[in-house]
């Protein structure tokens, strides 16, 4: 019993173990596996991501109609409702045009927002 | 819970546990109660079946290392590494030293954190809370790791993976561990002096599982070990770096929910043992990353592979016939053997308020289990 009074006397005197989030956040280290970055400029349609992908979250698409004559080939739709973020796309894509981010706030109530086109409509 | 209530007798009913009860995980137990104690137990799982060993059928070694995360969720790397030492051993290829370290230190942190899990959930399930939030609030530490080393908080997405591992340590993860095993080391003393006021006093003398029966209804690992059978796959089939290792394997001969919960407090110390053997004789080595393939086949045979996780033994039978899939996978989890036959072997002549403190204290996982 002396000892478990001694414990709680002693985290009297500590800092709290948590964070008020969301005035302060933990820092995310480098190489988290987060939201997608995708640059269509760099990307060779290779479809490479489209295979690897183990959840099938990837769909090769063409671009919106209006932008057709710069992008004539087909390009990488990635439905993040489906994607397990383990970073394959990234691991595999020869000119590094996927990345994973460090974003992590990706809540939304709006169903459609978890699909990231290629390109904006 | 559901009612039947008996014409002739008032007081036998029928009561189940879960898989809606607070304390109980995607499982469920149908007691037959008589008063307040249980007269018979029948398991009745399946609720988080996800057809894991069919999906690998269809998909290739580095994408069923994805899928090896998710069999336990707080038990991703070691389910990793039993996935990864069957291919290794198909295709026979040779892992790199230093990778072959990051395997058992990582898998010996993961071990931690899933008897931390352990801990708070049998304190939970005992009206414990102080054991619950010490437990699950150290093992955040241990999880900020996971996310510096693997990029993932709880699912390391195939980090231990066929062929070594997807990257090399950070730099900055040796001081990291160091620190994070100081706090483990706190977090064991704290329990040590709060559960004399509930913990022992709710599971001394309940649910006694005696080494014969430990025997006959095939339990493994820390539920064996309490039961006085010294018996661990580090141990009896080394794999890893592990025979160069020097480490115990705590036993108790009481076989009641206390010496589980004191058996899996000692693994921790143990595990922090072989943590820190395994930072100091670290290759310095830089090691190359491990990019997913296509078209990688598996050459054709068939292999079982079986390792010590938190919850005791796991298996993986794999047969390839020469394709990129595996042509059958099958997963033999530890739980399986614990929930059902064990867990009704317990419960059978307990008292009601006993059935948690005996159902968590088995260190039971339904993910494993159903698959």
């Amino acid at each position: 019993m002396i000892k478990t009074i001694l414990e709680l006397i002693r985290n009297l005197f500590k800092k709290p173990m948590t964070v008020r989030f969301p005035h302060e956040s933990i820092e995310i280290p480098e190489g988290f596996r987060g939201e997608h970055a995708y640059e269509i400029d760099k990307c060779v349609s290779c479809g490479l991501c489209f295979r690897v992908c183990p959840n099938r979250a990837i769909e090769m698409i063409e671009a919106p109609e209006k932008h057709r004559d710069k992008y004539p080939k087909t390009y990488p739709r990635i439905d993040l409702g489906k994607c397990c973020f383990c970073g394959f796309c990234e691991d595999i894509c020869p000119t590094d045009a996927v990345k994973l981010t460090k974003n992590v706030y990706l809540s939304t109530f709006d169903s459609k927002s978890v699909i990231k086109e290629p390109i904006e409509k | 819970m559901i009612k039947k209530m008996n014409e002739k007798n008032t007081t036998s009913y029928e009561l189940l546990f879960g898989p809606a009860h607070p304390g109980s995980g995607n499982f469920s137990v149908r007691l037959r109660v008589d008063g307040e104690q249980v007269t018979s137990a029948r398991a009745d799982p399946g609720y988080l079946h996800r057809g894991f060993e069919k999906l690998m059928e269809y998909r290739d070694r580095m994408q069923n290392s994805i899928l090896s995360d998710r069999v336990c969720v707080f038990e991703a790397l070691n389910w990793n590494l039993v996935h990864a030492e069957a291919v290794d051993e198909l295709t026979g290829e040779e892992i790199p030293e230093k990778a072959r370290y990051i395997r058992v230190l990582m898998a010996e942190l993961s071990r931690i954190q899933s008897h931390l899990i352990w801990y708070g959930a049998t304190s939970m399930g005992i009206g414990f809370d102080t054991g619950f939030k010490i437990a699950f609030g150290y093992r955040d530490y241990i999880l900020d790791l996971f996310e510096l080393v693997t990029g993932g908080r709880v699912y390391p997405a195939g980090y231990i993976c066929p062929g070594g591992v997807r990257r090399d340590l950070p730099d900055s993860a040796k001081d990291k561990i160091i620190h994070v095993l100081g706090k483990t080391r706190e977090m064991l003393r704290k329990c040590e002096s709060f559960e004399k006021t509930t913990l022992r006093h709710r599971t001394k003398g309940v649910g006694i599982l005696n080494r014969g029966d430990a025997l006959r209804l095939g339990a493994t690992g820390p539920i064996a070990r309490a039961s006085g059978i010294s018996s661990d796959v580090r141990f009896d089939d080394p794999y890893e770096i592990y025979p160069e290792l020097d480490f115990e394997i705590p036993t108790r001969d009481e076989g009641d929910a206390y010496a589980r919960c004191i058996v899996g407090r000692e693994e921790i110390q143990e595990s922090i043992r072989i943590v820190e053997q395994v930072l100091e004789r670290m290759p310095e080595k830089k090691l190359e990353p491990i990019k997913p393939k296509l078209a990688n086949k598996i050459p054709e045979g068939e292999v079982y592979v079986r390792n010590e996780i938190a919850r005791g033994e796991a298996g993986v039978y794999m047969k390839s016939v020469g394709e990129e899939t595996p042509y059958r996978c099958k997963i033999r989890g530890p739980s399986l053997l614990h929930m059902v036959p064990v867990l009704e072997h317990l419960l059978k002549g307990s008292q009601i308020a006993d059935v948690p403190a005996i159902y968590w204290s088995l260190n039971i996982c339904p993910a494993d289990m159903d698959r």
